[in-house]
């Protein structure tokens, strides 16, 4: 499993779309975005602050579903077939796929939140600081079996596109890129059923010294475990020549 | 069929069926093959040679009947090693390079040979470091026969492996194969090219809609359908009457134009001329293999096995 983590890691780093546009666009939209709203205050912290976590969230989210429906490309290629002839199981290939996910969400966070820190000169302790990356991180685990789960789900052209299709309505209604209290009511309770919504909420609540919210651990376990059953039940199903 | 008791087949099928929408891709199909023989499943496109093969492998689920590789189930022989294949459409992403495609899956076995090892045998160390996407299509394959080679596996499944070769590559194809199935190895190829079969293989199964048609050592295969063909002009004969003469297979009749696919053409042709004196245009050729495998495989009932 290392050897073909390593190898997806190693391709993925050689794709300067990739790269550029999955890992540092959240940090260039957060440069920007943070000018537009300027010196406001939301969810009881400053702009810059709010804004630098809504991308950081929404960086985590952008390669979660980059990196899963890229199983599209995969599948069209045989390459899923060609490993299910090795002794890799069923739930070592669907582990590799996440944790590959997983690892390159890190460098799209940290590089948002290097920029508040460096360019913004948002100030947070050191413990504040790692509250954040990990909790931006570790939240960022749904979305990269939703990932996953589009590029198994659809045929392989589709996949793409209909990631794109879920993680922009998603990052808008979950309110990353502007504050939910700005949408109409009917959308901020849509919210609350949002992973991407409670990523970013979650995450926030660090800095404000607010409790860990049960119902928002709830609705991303939720979406974690649906989307990692249906994942499973796909991939057996996935043998078939497409 | 009889059973050996004391070593396992390389491969057993046995009642294989599995259907496609109205299509019987493959048809009740038995099929027994002993460590370290050379098997070629030969048949024109369609005939069902992929699809037994994705079974074969645990890649598609059968309709019904039993698949033993090593005497345990698909899967269970490709967790343990034992089976390297070149899928039809098993393919390798275009960003990887021919040495990390090896490499990659080299890591899944526990007891793979060296990747530059495999590499050199299929003759890939050249371009080894290229992206696969821009090799030649001989080249891909080349890879392909690498990876699957590279788990040592004691069944080699190639499904049309030197598709896309040019004339030279599919020498060195078949020489480096050689060489590795000289180690008692079981390999199971299909191919549509006879002269493969012929060269390569000890024993074809020959198939046509999911059925075997026959099944033997080359040998046995090419003397069965080495026969003459006998074109002569006879004037009211009956198709079924000429196929019933001795030492006729099969035989055509266009018009007075009649054609016989013989297995004894001496025998056939004095026959022939006892019992229509007054054919004539009488000319006897010998049947190429092509021929040989276009009537084994032509849309006419099925003919009894080897
Ligand atoms: N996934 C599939 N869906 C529908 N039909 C299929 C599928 N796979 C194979 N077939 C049909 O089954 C038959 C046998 O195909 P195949 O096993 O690929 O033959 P061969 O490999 O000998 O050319 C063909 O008629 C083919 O069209
Ligand atoms: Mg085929």
């Amino acid at each position: 499993m290392g050897a073909l983590i390593w190898t997806e890691l190693k391709v993925l780093s050689r794709s300067v779309e990739f790269l550029v546009v999955t890992i540092a666009f959240p940090m260039v939209f957060f440069l920007v975005m943070s000018e537009v709203f300027g010196s406001d205050r939301a969810g009881g912290l400053d702009m810059n602050t709010y804004m630098m976590i809504s991308m950081a969230a929404f960086g985590a989210m952008s390669v979660a579903f980059a990196v899963g429906p890229r199983v599209g490309l995969e599948r069209q290629a045989g390459w899923n077939r060609q490993l299910r002839l090795t002794p890799l199981p069923g739930w070592g290939y669907v582990a590799v796929k996440i944790t590959v996910a997983m690892i390159l969400a890190l460098p799209a966070v940290l590089l948002v939140f290097l920029a508040g820190l460096l360019v913004k000169g948002i100030e947070l302790t050191a413990g504040q600081w790692l509250a954040i990356v990990l909790s931006c991180w570790i939240s960022s685990l749904p979305f990269a079996v939703l990932g996953l789960l589009i590029g198994m789900a659809v045929k392989p052209e589709s996949a793409q596109p209909l990631g794109l299709a879920v993680y922009l309505p998603m990052a808008m209604l979950g309110g990353l890129w502007m504050p939910v209290d700005i949408l109409p009511g009917f959308m901020a309770s849509l919210a609350k059923a949002l992973p991407s919504y409670w990523l970013a909420e979650i995450t926030r609540d660090r800095l404000t010294g607010t409790a860990l919210d049960l119902l928002g651990v709830g609705v991303m376990a939720a979406w974690f475990l649906v989307a990692l059953t249906l994942v499973i039940g796909l991939y057996r199903r996935d043998a078939a020549r497409v | 069929m009889a059973e050996t008791v004391t070593i396992d087949a390389a491969v057993s099928l046995r009642g294989l069926r599995k259907t496609f929408g109205e299509v019987r891709a493959v048809d009740d199909l038995n099929l027994r093959i002993a460590p370290g023989e050379v098997v070629a499943l030969l048949g024109p496109n369609a005939a069902g040679k992929t699809t037994t093969m994705e079974m074969l492998l645990g890649l598609t689920t059968p309709d019904s009947g039993e698949i033993e590789l090593f005497g345990r189930p698909a899967r269970r022989a490709a967790a343990d090693g034992l089976v390297g294949a070149m899928l039809q459409s098993g393919g390798f992403l275009g960003e990887m390079t021919s040495r990390e495609i090896v490499q990659v899956m080299a890591a899944q076995y526990p007891k793979a040979m060296k990747v530059d090892d495999a590499i050199a045998r299929a003759g890939v160390t050249k371009y080894a470091r290229l992206k696969y996407s821009g090799l030649s299509g001989g080249q891909k394959q080349r890879t392909r026969f690498a990876a699957a080679l590279v788990c040592d596996p004691d069944l080699l499944v190639l499904d049309e492996p030197t598709v896309a070769m040019d004339v030279q590559s599919r020498q060195e194809f078949w020489a480096a194969m050689r060489d590795y199935t000289t180690g008692g190895r079981t390999v199971v190829f299909a191919t549509h090219y006879l002269a493969e079969a012929q060269d390569f293989a000890d024993r074809v199964v020959l198939m046509r809609h999911g059925k075997i048609v026959a099944d033997g050592s080359v040998d046995a295969i090419v003397a069965k359908v080495d026969g003459r063909t006998i074109r002569a002009t006879v004037e009211g004969a009956g198709v079924e009457a000429l196929a019933a003469l001795p030492g006729v297979g099969t035989a055509q009749l266009r018009g007075e134009h009649v054609e016989l696919h013989c297995s004894d053409s001496d025998a056939a042709l004095r026959a022939l001329l006892a019992e229509h004196p007054h054919a004539r245009d009488i000319s006897v050729t010998a049947m190429s293999l092509e021929d040989a495998f276009v009537a084994l495989t032509a849309d006419e009932p099925a003919m009894e096995e080897v």
